[in-house]
Order: C-alpha cells, then structure tokens, then sequence
C-alpha cells in the first residue's frame, strides 16, 4: 500500500472505529476528519466496510510474510488483535460474531497451510489440521475481542500461544505414531 | 503558505457558490410563487417569459459556477454543469423570443423540472449512503417535482391552462435546490486539512526513506 491518501483514510478509519461501532460511523465523518472530498474516499474503497477488511487483510498478511514459524505468527497475530481489540469489538457489534469469525479464518488459512506444508501428512489431513488450527487460535481471539473488561497481557499471549501449539504438536506427534502401529499391524 | 493561500481561495469559492446557490434557489422559488398566485398577470406573455428566462439564467449560471468549485461531498453540484448550460440557453432563448416561444414553454419547464426531478433523487440517495442526514427532505422535494413536472406535461398536451402550475413546478425546483446546497454542499476547515495533508506527506516521505 502506497498511497498516502488510502494509508490516511484507512488510519482515521480505525480511529473512528475506536470509539463507535461501524453502524454509527458514515463516510461522511471519515471524509471530514481527512479532510478528502467524497469522490477520493470512493475512489479508494466502496464503503466503511472495504476499508476495514482491506486494514485487517494487510495487517494479517504483513505478520504472515514476517512470522517464520506457526509459533511467531500465533504470537504476532495475538498481539496484533490486542492491539486493535477496540477496534474489532466495534466491528464485531456491528457484523456479528460468526461473519467476523469466518473473515478472520479465511484470511489466516493460506497462512496456516503453508505452516503445514512440511508435515508428512495427506492433503485432506493438512485441511483438517489446518481446520483445526484455525478453530483454535480465531475461538482464543474472539474471546479475547468480545470480553472488553479483560486486559490481555504479552505474558497470557505467550502462554496461549505455547499451549495451543504444544497441545496441536502432541496430538499430532500420537496422530502419526498411530499411523506408525496400524501400518506394522497390517504387514 | 502557498498551500495555505490556495485552500483559503479555494474554500471562499465554495462558501460564495453556496450562497450564491442559496439566493438562486430562492429566486426561482418566488419566481415560482408569483406566477402560481398570479396566473392571468399579463395576457401576452411577455412578463411570465421573462421572469422565467431570468430564473433560468441565474439559476442556470450559478449551478455551473457551483461545478467548479471543489466543495468536499461533491453531491449537490454532479450534474449542474449539463443543466446549468441547459438552463442558461433556455433562458436566453426566452428573453430574446419571448412570444414565439411561449408556446414551448410549459413543455420545457416540465423536462427542466422533471431533469431536476431526478437529478436531486439521485443525489438523495448517495446522499443517505454517505451519511447525510437530512437527506429525506431533498428526496421528498425531488419526488414532487417529478410528480408536478409530469403533470404538468400531461397538462399541456391536453391543452389546458398550465400557467398556475407552472409555477408551482418552479417553486419546487427552488426549494428542493434549497434544501440540496443547504444540507450537501460543505465548505472545507483549511487549517485542520493543511495539518493532515502535511501529516500525510511526511509519512509518506518516512516511507521512502
């Protein structure tokens, strides 16, 4: 993204966001505080809701490309939701749990499939695992995002993190010494 | 300070086409009253013709003036350009044959109305989307004045006596350009946008480097 002009709407945007739920938020206030005309704000996106996938899309996709391992991009992906927690509050007012739900997993899929693209394991075990995977870390996220009162620390982020991916790592470690017994007891 | 100078410059355009707007809606709109009111007024013509090819210029004029300039919701002045010229020809068609062309005249209020009609219905409508909030208001004017533009029409093809609601078509077209620049042409807070477009560049340039 190198626009200047989208990077500012797209900044006063989740500032608006903030502090009201999308619902109450019109272009017109988001052309105000930027100080655009109406025709640039439609230029960039279609509508409010645009902006916020296009912010949500960029900033998943810049951890994905910067996390190495499945671990880094729980954490960062973690860290990004507390940061932004107001923000998808807002949005989840204003959407709902299942359709914020479902747009974050779609988003974080091609991530996690490419985590798992070494396991020695079949196309359809992967989906699933990704599956998985997806439940367990959108579920954590989601919790975190509707439970404003609770404040949510790097500590309870790390811990999170290690216990979802130890816990994935043992199952799938029992998973593959399973397949392991049934091939011996089939030759 | 230059780019102070031009947005000071540029935000006096909008305010003085907004008022400017304003007077011409109100204009057309008594424009419209008198010739309701005071139908048998002149037999000939000749004063009804002229009232009207005024309005039509004025209102024609400052419509394209609005165009050009660069208010921030670009809702209220789309399409005034095309109307505007519209306007202007038909007015200063009126003023120069006044008699030969009373016999068009009802015919081409009632499609300046119904253009007008439909024009500010658009307008409500991306209005509402954007966030105006009185955006009902212009819709309602702009559904009258399709309704007294049509009758209208039908009026003069069934050779009635169409004086009256003439007027009453014109009176429509002022209010509703009235509610239209009043509640959708926004003049821009310079300091405060200066401030973010400078914001916006410099982090841009933090980008580069």
């Amino acid at each position: 993204m190198s626009q200047p002009t989208q990077k500012t709407i797209i900044e006063t945007t989740m500032r608006l966001v903030e502090h009201k739920t999308v619902k109450k938020i019109t272009v017109r206030d988001i052309v105000e505080a930027c100080g655009i005309t109406r025709n640039t704000f439609y230029y960039y996106f279609h509508d409010i809701y645009e902006v916020l996938e296009y912010a949500l899309a960029a900033g998943i996709e810049r951890i994905g490309t910067e996390s190495e391992t499945f671990e880094d991009f729980l954490t960062a992906a973690f860290a990004f939701c507390v940061e932004y927690q107001k923000v998808l509050y807002n949005l989840y007012h204003s959407v709902g749990y299942e359709m914020l739900a479902d747009y974050l997993k779609k988003q974080t899929r091609p991530h996690l499939m490419r985590y798992l693209q070494d396991l020695d394991e079949t196309e359809e075990d992967k989906k699933l695992l990704c599956v998985l995977y997806e439940e367990a870390m959108i579920g954590t996220l989601m919790r975190w995002v509707c439970n404003p009162r609770r404040t949510t620390d790097l500590q309870e982020i790390q811990s999170a993190t290690k216990c979802i991916t130890s816990y994935l790592s043992n199952a799938l470690q029992k998973h593959a010494s399973n397949q392991q017994s049934k091939e011996r007891e089939e030759i | 300070m230059n780019q102070q100078y031009n947005a000071n410059r540029n935000s006096a355009i909008v305010k003085s086409a907004k008022i400017m707007h304003l007077c011409s809606a109100v204009i057309f709109l008594v424009a419209g009253l008198l010739l309701a009111l005071v139908p048998d007024f002149e037999d000939s013509g000749t004063f009804r013709n002229t009232v009207v090819g005024i309005a039509s210029i004025i209102i024609g004029a400052t419509g394209i003036y609005g165009y050009f300039s660069n208010d921030m919701y670009r809702l209220a002045f789309q399409l005034d350009f095309a109307l505007g010229i519209f306007n202007v020809i038909f007015g200063i068609l009126l003023l120069i044959n006044p008699v030969q062309l009373s016999v068009l005249l009802p015919t081409a209020v009632s499609i300046l109305t119904l253009l007008d009609g439909g024009n500010k219905s658009q307008m409500a409508i991306e209005g509402k989307r954007f966030g105006i909030q009185k955006w009902y208001l212009v819709l309602v004017s702009a559904v009258l004045e399709i309704a007294a533009g049509v009758v209208l029409i039908l009026l003069a093809y069934h050779g009635r006596d169409v004086r009256a609601w003439m007027g009453v078509a014109m009176g429509l077209v002022g209010v509703t350009n009235f509610w239209t620049t009043m509640y959708t042409v926004r003049v821009r807070n310079t300091t405060h946008h200066i401030l973010l477009s400078q914001m916006g560049e410099r982090s841009d340039t933090e980008n580069k480097s």
